[in-house]
């Protein structure tokens, strides 16, 4: 029994160790901690605050489209800068643009997401690819589109793709090596 | 006049004989070292401002940006980047910002205005935990992915690895 104290008394050590070291790992906001002036509540859904075009832009597209349109190779996020608004120039391409599920699942409604489009295709993100006689989405145009989602996204975007190959349009997507 | 003479003469006497200059250089130099020393000793306010940046920050952007309480963290979920070699903007050396990220607002206490907050992982490193912080003013639950915080952001950077988590001003939201 003499040779087992100290063991006992060592584990106990042990875990007193342990579990202070798991005080140290608490996850925060403790009790103490008070969220900064202004934050206390939770903050205005995007689709209730009416912000700008642009900065609905950034809450809801701009963390994998990136701030510039510029995509994500090692995301599979394509390349919009200066690119996306050749799909307006082929069959089902316009349609295309709001049926893909970024778009048509976002929280906006249809005439913040009119506003949106509308911004993205005449701004620095589509640049010189939307065609000139481009015709503004409205929030009707929208919400039909919307109602019918794509099923096959990846099949009906290379179809679009061909067409602007059929068309001599170069195909800067950001996509080209993909698997 | 003699009487005068002779008192000075014997505590001289008396002075010298009690005395050793030896001591007394021993005396004077210990006063010195503690002179020198009494500022080192003394209680001085040495925290140069640490203590006080949870009142200020820098004007504009108040807080402690290595305090789960900071204004930018609202939304955030994971390890503060600032308590683990990086800083608020930027990630700790030997590890690479996730490209995508999700997005959120922040209400800054300095000017009253709503802030685009961009909360991008830093990957490549074993989690930090340090700081671990989670606030959710302006998550989204996890089928709008793009307003959502329990992603592990590191699933398209080079290594997958979470280390922790910044958060960088995108712009004033209105």
């Amino acid at each position: 029994m003499t040779g087992r104290t100290p063991f006992a008394a060592a584990l106990v050590l042990a875990m007193g160790l342990l579990m202070a070291g798991a005080g140290f790992a608490q996850s925060l906001p403790g009790p103490h901690n008070r969220p900064a002036p202004g934050n206390e509540a939770q903050a205005t859904p995007p689709r209730d605050a009416g912000y700008r075009p642009q900065v609905n832009y950034q809450l809801e597209c701009s963390g994998c489209h990136r701030v510039d349109g510029q995509g994500s190779r090692a995301n599979d996020v394509p390349r919009m800068k200066d690119f996306v608004g050749h799909f307006l120039e082929v069959e089902g391409g316009r349609e295309f643009l709001v049926r893909v599920p970024g778009v048509s699942q976002s929280s906006f409604t249809d005439a913040q997401l009119a506003s949106l489009m509308n911004w993205m295709l005449t701004s620095h993100i589509a640049g010189d690819s939307t065609p000139d006689h481009f015709v503004p989405y409205t929030a009707e145009e929208v919400a039909d589109l919307r109602a019918t989602p794509l099923d096959e996204i990846d099949t009906t975007r290379d179809v679009l793709l061909q067409r602007m190959r059929d068309q001599q349009i170069a195909i800067r997507d950001g996509l080209a090596d993909r698997p | 006049m003699k009487f005068i003479d002779r008192f000075f003469e014997r505590s001289t006497r008396h002075v010298a004989y009690s005395t050793s200059r030896r001591n007394a250089l021993v005396k004077f130099g210990s006063w010195v070292v503690v002179g020198t020393a009494l500022p080192l000793i003394l209680p001085v306010d040495r925290s140069s401002g640490n203590a006080h940046a949870a009142e200020s920050g820098t004007p504009g952007d108040p807080g402690d940006p290595q305090s789960c309480d900071y204004w930018r963290y609202c939304s955030i979920d994971g390890f503060l980047c600032t308590c683990c070699g990086g800083t608020i903007n930027a990630c700790p050396p030997g590890t690479d910002v996730s490209e995508v990220t999700w997005v959120g607002t922040c209400h800054n206490p300095a000017d009253g205005r709503d802030y685009i907050i961009a909360y991008n992982d830093c990957c490549g490193k074993q989690a930090c935990g340090q700081c671990a912080c989670n606030r959710n003013d302006s998550e989204q639950p996890l089928y709008r992915p793009f307003n959502n915080n329990d992603i592990n952001w590191c699933l398209g950077a080079e290594h997958m690895t979470y280390n922790c988590t910044i958060a960088t001003i995108r712009g004033v939201a209105s």
